[in-house]
């Protein structure tokens, strides 16, 4: 009941977010008011059933930084030119935040999450040439209400039917088996049209089964010339020169036995008492410069730095003992804390 | 290998490609009259084309000394190689080359990355949903997306304009863009748009602004990418439509659909502009691939070809048709 209220409170959270761009929330308190068991016995357009689900919604992925390493690591047989290449490491370009959830379906078949219509279809093509298929062949469904959902992998293959009209739970696809569950594993993504936003996955997911807290990896905080890294040491406190930092956090959502992994969610910073960043992961923004997650601006690389650490905002830390805390929250309501005190000078 | 058993080979090389020559003058028959265009070889794919193209599947056209770029599917990296085909930079994307251009595309479809011939960044926009069709010319480039939305950039990777059919007199139920196609100078836009209904519209360029100039309604829709063309001289647009051929004039700003019966149901059509005003396409309709030529409007050409045959390319005021092992030139004659 606990978890059930939770994420009642969560959805309505997100549904205050779609009232700000401006949509009319009698849909969607008609739909998920009642919690998420209600909202799948009163027809909602989209509902997911938890079956060892991996929420990816805002995780960082790498289109440079990893080549990077690879040079670095592995073999690069033209080492002399790779200078030049630097400007892929810190561009806009070079990463971005994912929107969407790792889902099973059952045996090899892909479930359509809703009833809908359908509105794209990329497949295999019978020629070369033109533009890659850089998703993977998939499928997109429109719903009700503007919701459109996304459904894809490299092993995707559409359903051959003609059928336009598909109803919840219809086929929609086939997809290559995962090795452990050997059911098909698929990116889903949910797009809401009409609040022009990308939804997380994690809201339409009954019942999660993740007991485990997200892992608070590294909390920094980056000044103009230097990147503090917070440690917590027996003997000294730390000392930062005062000034403007921008708050960067690292945290991953792990995986335990064949839990699901329900995803960031929340994050929320408190300086000396007073909460200073409480950001949530329940949709990004599409705006003219591309997708704002965490109430950051577009592009989704200004909410990530080239360490793969979330932004939470800028904050002034005059002289003095400072206390930060941070805490981090997976959708399943799983709590993570940090506690760092330091020195301001 | 001795070299007996090269020349066995070569022989039988030879052998093979008259055979396909002949099969093509006598078994493919034309289905209309093919006076234009004639067959001018049938050869084996050479060794090193083979090699640059199976690298790059589905991913563009670059052929020897130029740059290339090669999917390691082991290590799930896409590497640029230099004009020596040695692998320079790792990427975590999908390359599009067009025009000339060396695009980067990313994983989820979402943003493009535009690296210059020498491998250098360039720029970088990351969009609101999926790009769903696209058009590249020498200085603009034009991303439909998902929304419905068509957003048209310079070469710098500046939003020139941003289109939006549902503004204008698309009341589709959704929006989505099947094609779109954006002449050089940028005057002149087409697209495939939306569901229920689809349609074929066409927008002129107005001050800073573009508007809409023809609207076809149409009576089947598509639900998957279609390629737009404009014609050399950028007189005419051509795209498949599920109705048939679409065709824009753009002096008359008219459009019509032209050819039910050949270019309408399940297809998939490739198109490149010949000459000024002509266009080679490749129609794949299940297992048959047919080949030939448009010349305003009007089907000059139309005959089955090798069922094999993957891509097709303009070479001068001809035309290449490429299957795995096999290439065959065509030559466009003027009337």
């Amino acid at each position: 009941m606990k978890r059930e209220g939770k994420s009642r409170e969560r959805w309505n959270s997100f549904a205050r977010r779609r009232a700000k761009c401006g949509i009319v929330l009698s849909l969607a308190i008609f739909l998920f008011g009642g919690g998420h068991t209600s909202a799948q016995d009163q027809g909602a357009p989209i509902g997911l059933a938890d079956s060892e689900t991996i929420v990816n919604f805002g995780s960082p992925v790498f289109l440079f930084n990893n080549a990077a390493e690879a040079i670095a690591g592995r073999r690069i047989e033209n080492s002399a030119g790779l200078g030049k290449y630097e400007g892929f490491k810190n561009s806009a370009g070079s990463r971005y935040l994912e929107t969407g959830a790792t889902l099973q379906g059952i045996g090899v078949n892909v479930p359509a999450a809703g009833d809908g219509e359908l509105l794209f279809v990329q497949n295999v093509s019978a020629f070369h040439g033109g533009m890659p298929f850089a998703a993977g062949n998939f499928l997109a469904i429109a719903h009700r209400d503007g919701f459109v959902s996304l459904y894809s992998s490299k092993g995707f293959i559409p359903s051959s039917s003609s059928k336009t009209e598909i109803k919840k739970g219809d086929h929609i696809g086939m997809a290559a088996k995962a090795p452990e569950s050997g059911n098909a594993s698929y990116l889903f993504r949910l797009y809401d049209g009409k609040s022009r936003l990308w939804a997380n996955p994690a809201l339409f997911i009954q019942g999660f089964n993740d007991s485990v807290p997200p892992k608070i990896k590294q909390i920094a905080l980056l000044g103009e010339k230097e990147t503090y890294i917070a440690e917590n040491r027996k003997n000294a406190m730390q000392v930062i020169p005062q000034g403007n930092y921008l708050l960067a956090v690292s945290i991953v959502d792990p995986l335990y036995r064949n839990e699901s992994i329900s995803g960031l969610f929340r994050l929320k910073a408190v300086l000396n008492g007073q909460v200073i960043a409480d950001r949530k992961l329940d949709s990004a923004r599409i705006t003219e410069g591309g997708l704002a997650f965490l109430d950051m601006q577009a592009p989704s690389s200004g909410s990530v730095d080239d360490e793969g650490r979330l932004l939470l905002g800028k904050q002034f830390l005059p002289s003095g003992r400072h206390t930060l805390e941070v805490f981090a929250y997976d959708y399943a309501g799983n709590e993570a804390r940090f506690t760092w005190q330091f020195n301001a000078q | 290998m001795n070299a007996f058993s090269i020349r066995k080979r070569s022989h039988i090389g030879w052998v093979i490609a008259i055979a396909a020559m002949l099969y093509i003058l006598v078994a493919q028959r034309s289905l209309v009259q093919t006076q234009p265009i004639s067959l001018i070889s049938a050869l084996p794919v050479s060794e090193t084309n083979a090699a640059v193209q199976s690298a790059q599947p589905g991913n563009g056209f670059a052929r020897k000394g130029e740059r290339s770029f090669v999917m390691d599917e082991n290590e799930g990296l896409l590497w640029m190689n230099d004009r020596d085909g040695r692998r320079v930079l790792p990427i975590y994307g999908y390359p599009y080359i067009e025009n000339g251009r060396y695009f980067i595309l990313r994983p989820d479809q979402q943003g493009v990355t535009e690296i210059s011939g020498d491998g250098t960044f360039l720029w970088s926009l990351e969009f609101g949903t999926p790009i769903t069709a696209s058009s590249i010319s020498a200085s603009l480039s034009a991303w439909g997306l998902l929304d419905g939305s068509i957003k048209i950039l310079d070469k710098e990777g500046r939003v020139l304009n941003e289109l939006n059919p549902s503004a204008s007199e698309a009341a589709s139920k959704y929006g989505c863009v099947y094609g779109v196609a954006v002449s050089s100078n940028g005057e002149t836009v087409a697209t495939l748009y939306g569901i229920n209904p689809q349609y074929f519209l066409s927008y002129a360029k107005s001050g800073d602004r573009y508007r809409l100039v023809s609207s076809r309604k149409l009576d089947k829709q598509v639900r998957s990418v279609q390629e737009l063309v404009f014609s050399g001289a950028g007189d005419f647009i051509i795209g498949r439509t599920a109705d048939g051929l679409a065709l824009y004039d753009v002096a008359k700003k008219r459009s019509k659909i032209v050819h039910p019966s050949y270019f309408a149901g399940e297809a998939e059509l490739q198109i490149r502009p010949v000459g000024k005003e002509g266009f080679a396409f490749l129609l794949a309709k299940g297992d048959e691939r047919f080949s030939g030529l448009i010349q305003n409007g009007a089907i000059e050409a139309l005959f089955p070809v090798d069922g094999a045959v993957s891509s097709l390319s303009v070479e001068g005021s001809g035309f290449l048709l490429t299957s795995e092992d096999w290439e065959y030139r065509y030559k466009v004659s003027a009337r």
